[in-house]
């Protein structure tokens, strides 16, 4: 009593330590193509399926009855075998290959309640009609079977039709009990094999079938036949001989050459220490197998977080590089001090002569400075046209990021795929050069606005000393020009004067102070509102690696309901 | 009968394939490989090379023998039935399986068989001693099947566990001519032969059989019913006008019609070059899935936006500005006022400040000319291009790349985009080359020259005005001046008026001069800016429009070969 109690107590421990587990599985979802995740992708799906389909079931209803499952190649002679251990005809057979689609489960009437779909197989309807709808299963039920014991008709596992490929596989994954047919012809084909062995992995109990074989070649393939099963673990497994033979009009084989397969199911129903003792078996090294396949797929779901991760970096690194090439691009004073000087001449709004005076007051001060630092003389290409060269700056840099960004991720596991399906991402979005600019002229307006409050209570004065400034200066050129005909070097003196008192005149208006934090907020500006419209740009990104949403705890999770099945084991 | 088959009827699969169209379409099919290079698809070019090496070496073989493979899954009954056909147990056969570990060939007749057999390394060779006709080789219909050129190869099976097996067959797969898929009634639907196999060889189906052995295992109307099932599933697999022959190797049946059925392929004396000709077809058609349709035409000169990117990058404005201030320099030397021209050389020079050439060959005083710097250093000193200007090189190049890559494949297009390339060093110093080997000056204007000539007599009708006029003064200082009364012009006298109009005809002269040399200086700059575009354009052809071109002309050529490969 004690023991019963202990092992219910155990059992349902053991259901919500695997209900948890399948719920970890559930989300550990692995959308990117990083190298080798196929086969995680491939295992955590056969984890999810067999849970659902076989192991909790099973679990909740440890004394339903035993579900052999009849599996094996196409043309082996499975629904012929099933029939004839029935004794009538339940489910299709014929030359036509692939026969069965739909599969077929014969149980004992008495055993029907066990079979519906909460139970078992959620995913499967339940018809009582033949069908070939792979979605179907056929429940038929006959004395023939006796109570405890369902046998299931299951399509091939080889054929050239994949849903009868992934069905078999799905029910196999379901069953107690396999009765794995083969034939003759086909005993040494490798699909049946690569089931064979995870029937091994998993210590699942198997029985075989050698069907359709010769009388004449039944010594030399059984015995060889024997010897790879040995081999590959599977000797404890009993071999059935069923010759080729003729069958009746129903298509029965006589039950002679079925004799000894069903009695041996006959036994195992009829002795429940037995047959629990197989479910145990099965039940067991399902859950073993899971377990330890388990952190296959928690270690898939590490290796996509750490894909994402790296992609994310890269992206951030390439939009990053384009900030501080656009920052050090910058830097050089005269984007800013001819942009500043610019607004500064709008909004004291000294004429256009004296603009242009004032633009070769700034010209020879840039000479000037370049003479001191032995440096050749800047280029005023930038200065001149600030509008294009900030515009196409930043509409290089995207591109360069986004190409770039492509760049890498194709090297990248899982980024290659991204890309492939994405051939846009390789360009900035198709208004980057649209946005830009308004980006531009909104900078541009930023940096007149600018001006214009702190220069407020000092516009008038501003505007006389400019004049004044500009004017002596024009004064003082002129004689000189028509005292030494531009000879001299007194207009260059006069200039240079002028220009230090155009600097002194800006200083003093504004305060030193102040003229640098312009220049410097003018900078900032324009960095931030670079930053705005590449945000958009990495955004079309990493839009694509958010539709990949990855719970971080999902690995941690997945080991933690591991661990907890193995416990609870 | 479908589109398919009609089109399959027209480029005549089915009929005799001449060596020499072969060996044309291998050789475009190569061609091809060779333009894309690396643009193509690795594999699928791989698997083109392999292709083409082994057309070469096939149709090198002597000898016109004809390689039939019989193919299938373990247990079918291929080695029974090579040896039905060969007419001894050449082949063993067993209920163990798998049976067949290496491939097995039966070589009829008396041609050299050698060096075909030692090409597809079969080891196991068996040479059949065909009776006369009318002996064993009798068919139905009384005609003599003469299998003289034959050789016969019992392949192991794709399907058992042994994976060495399905090497071997995967190897000889692509080396035999006509192939015999040997199925059963048990095995005809496995997915390893029509997913594996038939489906991927699908290109081949003119030189394919399909025989359903061990059709006595069955009843005539069972066997009707498979044999309808697998032509369903054999034209599913892509090849719908293949024969299905029903055998039995056991019983003998259908033999003679298979017989019969080789004989026909082995006569035709074509097979090998039809299944090259599919191979190559096959890999023309692989190939063409990487190659576009059309490639966008791009012009070889450089459009305007790039030319501008490219000069301004080329610090060709500050060029031109000094080209501007040398003209007017060089102007004032001439023209200025000679009492004061030797200010300006106090200036620097503005084009040697920049190191460009003044196409000034005069040897200077060390005998160094400034070709010969430039040719030690090669390098002119215009500054660096600011950020924007590389940028927008960078944006006119990208807009090229995107034009010129439009609508291709990515491997072609990235090549393209590769080939319009970035602003590195190497462009960076062909712009400067462009630049420093453009000559900046031009012939000196013949109106300088009659400038200097009146300057120098304004300048000396001035001297000679006041030396007369100092003479007059010493003279009146010596009171001996009512000796030499100077002539008057009105009330004023000559050497007044000679150093007067001496000086101020000079002075209006210069500024004359100065406002010409304006005009002047902006003219040169107009031709002196037309030369250099002409040169940068030559840059953006030679260096970025060029490979682009080449790009595209690859593109073409492979896209040109590969349709004629595959006709």
């Amino acid at each position: 009593m004690t023991d019963t109690s202990l092992s219910a107590q155990r059992s349902a421990q053991m259901v919500t330590t695997l209900v948890q587990l399948r719920e970890a599985l559930e989300t550990a979802r692995l959308p990117l193509d990083v190298p080798e995740v196929e086969p995680a992708r491939k295992a955590r799906a056969e984890m999810i399926d067999q849970l659902e389909d076989y192991v909790l079931p099973r679990l909740l209803q440890i004394d339903a009855p035993l579900l052999t499952v009849v599996g094996g190649s196409s043309g082996a002679g499975k629904s012929t075998l099933v029939n004839s251990l029935v004794g009538e005809r339940v489910t299709e057979t014929g030359v036509l290959r692939p026969t069965t689609r739909s599969p077929v489960l014969v149980h004992n009437p008495r055993d029907a309640d066990w079979f519906d779909k909460a139970r078992i197989l959620p995913d499967l309807e339940r018809t009582t009609r033949a069908s070939a709808d792979p979605g179907a299963l056929q429940l038929v039920a006959s004395e023939a079977i006796p109570a405890g014991l369902a046998v299931l008709d299951a399509p091939d596992i080889d054929s050239v039709e994949e849903q009868n490929r992934t069905l078999a596989a799905q029910l196999l994954g379901a069953a107690d009990l396999w009765l794995f047919v083969t034939s003759a012809a086909r005993y040494a084909d490798q699909v049946p094999w690569e089931f064979l062995k995870q029937a091994a992995e998993r210590s699942a109990a198997v029985a075989i079938v050698l069907d359709r074989t010769q009388p004449s070649a039944i010594t030399e393939v059984s015995a060889h036949l024997a010897r790879m099963l040995t081999a590959r673990g599977l000797r404890d497994s009993p071999l059935f001989i069923v010759p080729e033979g003729e069958v009746d009009e129903q298509g029965l084989l006589p039950s002679t050459t079925v004799r000894e397969i069903r009695a041996w199911l006959g036994s195992l129903a009829a002795d429940a220490e037995a047959r629990t003792g197989v479910v145990r078996q099965t039940l067991e090294g399902a859950i073993r197998s899971i377990s330890r396949r388990a952190h296959l797929v928690a270690d898939a779901c590490a290796e996509q977080q750490q894909a994402v991760s790296r992609l994310h970096e890269d992206v951030e690194r390439a939009y990053r590089q384009a900030e501080t090439e656009i920052d050090q691009a910058s830097a050089d004073g005269t984007l800013l001090r001819g942009e500043v000087l610019a607004r500064w001449q709008e909004f004291v709004g000294t004429g256009e002569f004296l603009r242009r005076v004032d633009a070769g007051v700034s010209r020879l001060r840039d000479r000037i400075t370049a003479l001191l630092k032995g440096a050749p003389p800047p280029s005023r290409n930038l200065g001149e046209a600030l509008q294009s060269g900030a515009a196409s700056l930043l509409t290089s840099e995207g591109q360069s990021a986004a190409a770039a960004t492509v760049r890498h991720w194709r090297r990248l596991g899982g980024g290659a795929a991204l890309v492939a399906a994405h051939p846009d991402l390789a360009q900035g979005s198709a208004d980057l050069p649209d946005t830009i600019d308004r980006t531009v002229r909104d900078w541009q307006g930023y940096v007149l606005e600018l001006v214009r409050e702190e220069g407020k209570d000092k516009r008038t004065g501003a505007r006389m000393l400019a004049f004044g400034v500009n004017g002596i200066a024009v004064v003082l050129m002129l004689v000189a020009f028509s005292q030494t005909g531009g000879l001299i070097g007194a207009e260059v003196g006069i200039a240079g004067g002028a220009a230090v008192l155009a600097q002194r005149l800006l200083e003093a208006v504004f305060g030193d102070q102040a003229v640098r934090s312009l220049a410097a907020k003018a900078r900032t500006e324009l960095i931030r509102r670079t930053g705005e419209v590449y945000a958009a740009e990495r955004a079309r990104f990493e839009r694509l690696l958010d539709d990949v949403i990855l719970d971080p705890e999902q690995p941690e999770r997945l080991s933690a309901a591991r661990a907890a099945v193995e416990t609870a084991r | 009968m479908s589109a398919r088959d009609l089109l399959r009827r027209a480029t005549g699969s089915q009929q005799a394939v001449s060596r020499e169209d072969l060996e044309a379409r291998a050789a475009s099919l190569e061609e091809a490989l060779r333009a894309g290079g690396e643009r193509l698809d690795p594999d699928a070019a791989g698997r083109g090379r392999a292709v083409v090496a082994k057309v070469g070496e096939r149709t090198g073989l002597a000898g016109g023998r004809t390689v039939v493979a019989l193919a299938g899954a373990t247990g079918s009954g291929k080695s029974s039935l090579f040896n039905a056909l060969v007419g001894s147990d050449v082949a063993r056969v067993g209920a163990r399986r798998p049976t067949t570990s290496t491939a097995t060939a039966a070589v009829w007749g008396t041609g050299p068989a050698g060096p075909l057999l030692d090409w597809l390394r079969v080891g196991r060779r068996h040479e059949v001693a065909e009776p006369t006709a009318g002996g064993d080789g009798v068919d139905a219909s009384g005609g003599a099947t003469d299998l003289d050129g034959l050789v016969l190869l019992d392949l192991p099976d794709f399907d058992s566990r042994v994976s060495s097996h399905r090497e071997e067959v995967d190897r000889l797969l692509q080396l035999v001519d006509v192939f015999v898929w040997v199925t059963d009634p048990q095995k005809y639907a496995d997915a390893v032969i029509h997913e594996d196999y038939l489906a991927r060889l699908s290109d081949h189906g003119a030189t394919m059989l399909a025989v359903l052995n061990q059709a006595d295992r069955l009843s005539p109307e069972g066997v009707a019913a498979c044999q309808q099932d697998l032509r369903r599933l054999l034209s599913r697999d892509g090849v719908d006008d293949v024969e299905v022959i029903l055998t039995s190797a056991s019983t003998g049946a259908g033999v003679v019609e298979l017989r019969h059925r080789i004989a026909r392929s082995v006569q035709g004396h074509n097979a090998a070059e039809q299944r090259l000709l599919a191979d190559v077809r096959g890999s023309a058609r692989e190939l063409r899935a990487g190659v576009a349709e059309s490639e966008p035409s791009v012009g070889e000169d450089a459009d305007d936006e790039l030319v501008e990117a490219l000069s301004r990058a080329a610090g060709i404005p500050i060029v031109l500005d000094a080209v501007q201030r040398d003209y007017r320099n060089e102007a004032w030397s001439s023209t200025g006022w000679p009492f004061t021209r030797w200010v300006r050389a106090l200036r620097p020079d503005p084009l040697k400040r920049l190191r460009l050439p003044t196409g000034d060959d005069r040897r200077g005083e060390a005998g160094v000319t400034v070709r010969d710097v430039r040719s030690a250093l090669g390098r002119s000193s215009l500054p660096p291009p600011t950020p924007a200007a590389r940028s927008a090189v960078s944006l006119a190049v990208r807009t090229l790349g995107d034009r010129a890559s439009e609508g291709l494949p990515p491997r072609w297009a990235d090549a393209v985009i590769e080939a319009a390339g970035p602003l590195d060093a190497d462009l960076g110093d062909e712009l400067d080359q462009a630049v420093v080997t453009t000559p900046l000056r031009a012939r000196r204007p013949a109106w300088w020259g009659v400038c200097n000539l009146l300057q120098w007599l304004f300048a000396l009708t001035a001297v000679a005005g006041l030396v007369w006029l100092v003479v007059l003064a010493v003279l009146g200082w010596l009171q001996m001046d009512t000796l030499f009364e100077p002539p008057r012009l009105g009330p004023v006298p000559w050497p007044v008026v000679l150093l007067g109009g001496g000086l101020v005809a000079g002075l209006l002269l210069a500024v004359l001069g100065r406002a010409v040399a304006r005009v002047g200086a902006r003219r040169r700059r107009r031709v002196v800016a037309r030369r250099l575009r002409e040169s940068v354009e030559r840059v953006a052809g030679g260096h970025i429009v060029a490979p682009v071109r080449q790009v595209l002309a690859d593109h073409r050529r492979t896209r040109e070969a590969l349709d004629g490969a595959r006709g």
